[in-house]
């Protein structure tokens, strides 16, 4: 019996491996926390060969196993006809084929994101990652369009990703003075009270790339929660000075929790639907 | 030698008067289930940041790297249960010192990250090539492909010369590397995968075959593409960003700096050119190293090299590699940038 279940064990670890692919993927938007977009139909296609291999494995090997006699006629040390078991007869003989189908022992780690993705599925990079010391990614100097003309009395704020909003805070045209804008992104802990820092990560892969954007942000009360989704509208409080790669400063006006997005790393303007 | 390969117990059936004692993996000293219940008890009570971020790092890399894994798995099980041996003694050139840069300009076909290139050039091993040519398709396959050099392109808008560099740079390694094979290379320190076995040939189809080395190479390598993402997960959690601008401001510090940089964090090669184009405090040529030395050389393609190739191999091959990486970037990089 153990031998059947060591058999089997590789194929039903490929199998688990697989399982675990397709049920972040498939119908499921967890693999986003992990990876860009573009990975779905990769991530199905393997989880679907992996599942399969793994099936065609059981399959074969259970087969197999039902397809060996019980019992075979053999001969003995004198040549005198008697019935052998097999187990006993063909120990030698099988004794490779186990092994072979034994997989490599260091195969055994792929259970640990397996389990992981299909138990606790880790959350998508948080404030730990956004709050490390480090240079903040610099924005290329990109020219933006203008933006539509706003009274200042307008109570319709302008829904900004923290890209376009860091961009523009570096803007000579200073595009963002006296704007309302809407900006939505993670909760990190700030540097001073009433301090806090909205950040979204990007990935250009998967999160071990991950680079933070983030924007200061000045508002009365308690910050709220670390990693806390929120949807800010604030005004641009220009910093005078400030060396390029330091954080602008939003002031706050209204602020509200929303849900973690669908694409965490995807920085996207805030949209209502 | 350490880990049980199928290599291994091939050969065993083979000759088993000269096959060493099987160990088991130091890794893995408490057996399977043990280190499973460890790691799980360690996920589900230590919830800290830290811990946290681990975690789902480890997964990401993983995850992002399977889909990889099983593209190059299929080419390498395909190679081994379909393509004759004939077909490659046909297109390469025999010397292999000729077939080193036509292995080298090769490698540009295969889209796909480092994980893709491994098992992939150890089929083409066990299939009669050269390992030199094998060896210089495996690293040049992740740095030149067309996927990895039109991210390169967008991660550095208007400056082609950094594509240019980069796949300029990369071939040289790898060609580089391939004649250094064939030059130094000692047979006994590859630890070759031993050819299919032929036992019991009689009752196993092309098919069958193919399944159980697609089963056999994917379950070995992620196994140690865990190892590897393990290992770059740790690193990104415990060595904190700011420590880069320590070396801002020295430009020859920075080139091995960032080298060494892309070796611990092993982003796959189709991410490095953006982390490259983010590290904006260093000189271009530390850049281009990091985007060279990154495909070639890092931890998760390390651990994946021990566990295909033997341990002693990976130590060995993936020094010199990054010693002519890095000699390479700067000489491209002067020239070029």
């Amino acid at each position: 019996m153990k031998t059947v279940v060591r058999g089997l064990a590789p194929s039903l670890l490929i199998a688990l491996v697989g399982i675990a692919l397709l049920r972040i993927s498939l119908g499921s938007d967890v693999f986003l926390q992990y990876v860009k977009e573009g990975l779905r139909y990769p991530l199905i296609a393997s989880g679907l060969v992996l599942l399969g291999v793994g099936i065609a494995g059981l399959v074969n090997r259970l087969t197999a196993r039902r397809r060996e006699p019980v019992m075979r006629f053999g001969r003995d040390a004198e040549g005198n006809a008697v019935w052998q078991r097999p187990a006993a007869a063909e120990d030698h003989a099988h004794e490779h084929e186990h092994e072979h189908d034994h997989g490599p022992r260091v195969a055994w780690l792929l259970t640990v994101p397996a389990v992981l993705l299909l138990c606790f599925t880790p959350p998508a990079l948080g404030s730990f990652t956004a709050s490390r010391d480090g240079a903040d990614a610099t924005m290329e100097k990109t020219n933006y369009a203008d933006l539509a003309p706003q009274a200042p009395a307008v109570s319709v704020p302008t829904p900004m990703s923290l890209t376009e909003f860091i961009g523009r805070s570096h803007d000579p045209q200073k595009s963002l003075e006296n704007r309302k804008v809407r900006l939505t992104g993670f909760v990190a802990p700030g540097p001073g009270p009433d301090e806090w820092y909205l950040n979204r990560l990007v990935v250009s892969c998967c999160a071990a790339d991950a680079r933070r954007l983030r924007v200061l942000v000045h508002a009365p009360g308690p910050a709220p929660a670390a990693d806390t989704w929120v949807d800010l509208t604030g005004v641009w409080h220009p910093v005078p000075d400030a060396p390029a790669n330091t954080a602008p400063r939003l002031d706050v006006t209204e602020q509200h929790t929303v849900p973690q997005p669908r694409a965490p790393y995807r920085d996207l303007p805030p949209s209502d639907s | 030698m350490v880990e049980t390969s199928l290599g291994s117990v091939r050969h065993l059936t083979a000759a088993p008067a000269v096959t060493p004692p099987r160990r088991r993996p130091a890794l893995l000293v408490g057996g399977p289930p043990a280190a499973v219940a460890a790691v799980v008890a360690v996920a589900a009570a230590w919830d800290t940041g830290g811990l946290r971020a681990w975690r789902t790092l480890l997964v990401a890399i993983v995850v992002q790297g399977v889909p990889f894994l099983v593209l190059g798995t299929v080419v390498s099980a395909a190679i081994a249960a379909f393509v004759p041996a004939r077909v490659f003694t046909r297109v390469l050139p025999k010397n292999p010192a000729l077939a080193v840069p036509v292995a080298g300009i090769a490698g540009a076909v295969l889209p796909g990250c480092e994980c893709a290139s491994v098992p992939v050039a150890g089929s083409l091993m066990k299939r009669g090539v050269a390992p030199a040519a094998a060896l210089a398709f495996l690293l040049s396959a992740p740095a030149v492909n067309p996927v990895v050099l039109a991210a390169t392109a967008i991660a550095f808008p208007g400056r082609p010369e950094m594509v240019l560099a980069r796949l300029v740079a990369s071939l040289l390694t790898a060609v580089v590397m391939g004649w250094l094979w064939v030059a130094f290379g000692r047979p006994e320190w590859l630890r070759l995968p031993k050819a299919p076995d032929h036992h019991g040939a009689a009752g196993r189809n092309p098919l069958d075959e193919f399944r159980r080395s697609l089963q056999h190479d994917f379950l070995h390598a992620g196994g140690f593409l865990v190892v590897g993402a393990a290992a770059a997960a740790t690193f990104n959690v415990l060595v904190p960003p700011s420590i880069l601008q320590t070396f801002n401001d020295s430009p020859w510090l920075g080139i091995p700096v960032l080298a060494g940089l892309a070796v611990v964090l092993a982003v796959c090669s189709e991410a490095d050119a953006f982390v490259a184009a983010s590290l904006t405090g260093f000189s271009p040529t530390a850049r281009l190293a990091f985007m060279v030395v990154g495909p070639m050389v890092d931890l998760k393609l390390i651990a994946l090299q021990s566990g295909a190739f033997g341990r002693g191999f990976a130590a060995r091959f993936s020094s010199a590699t990054f010693v002519v990486a890095l000699v390479a970037s700067i000489v491209i990089g002067g020239i070029l940038l």
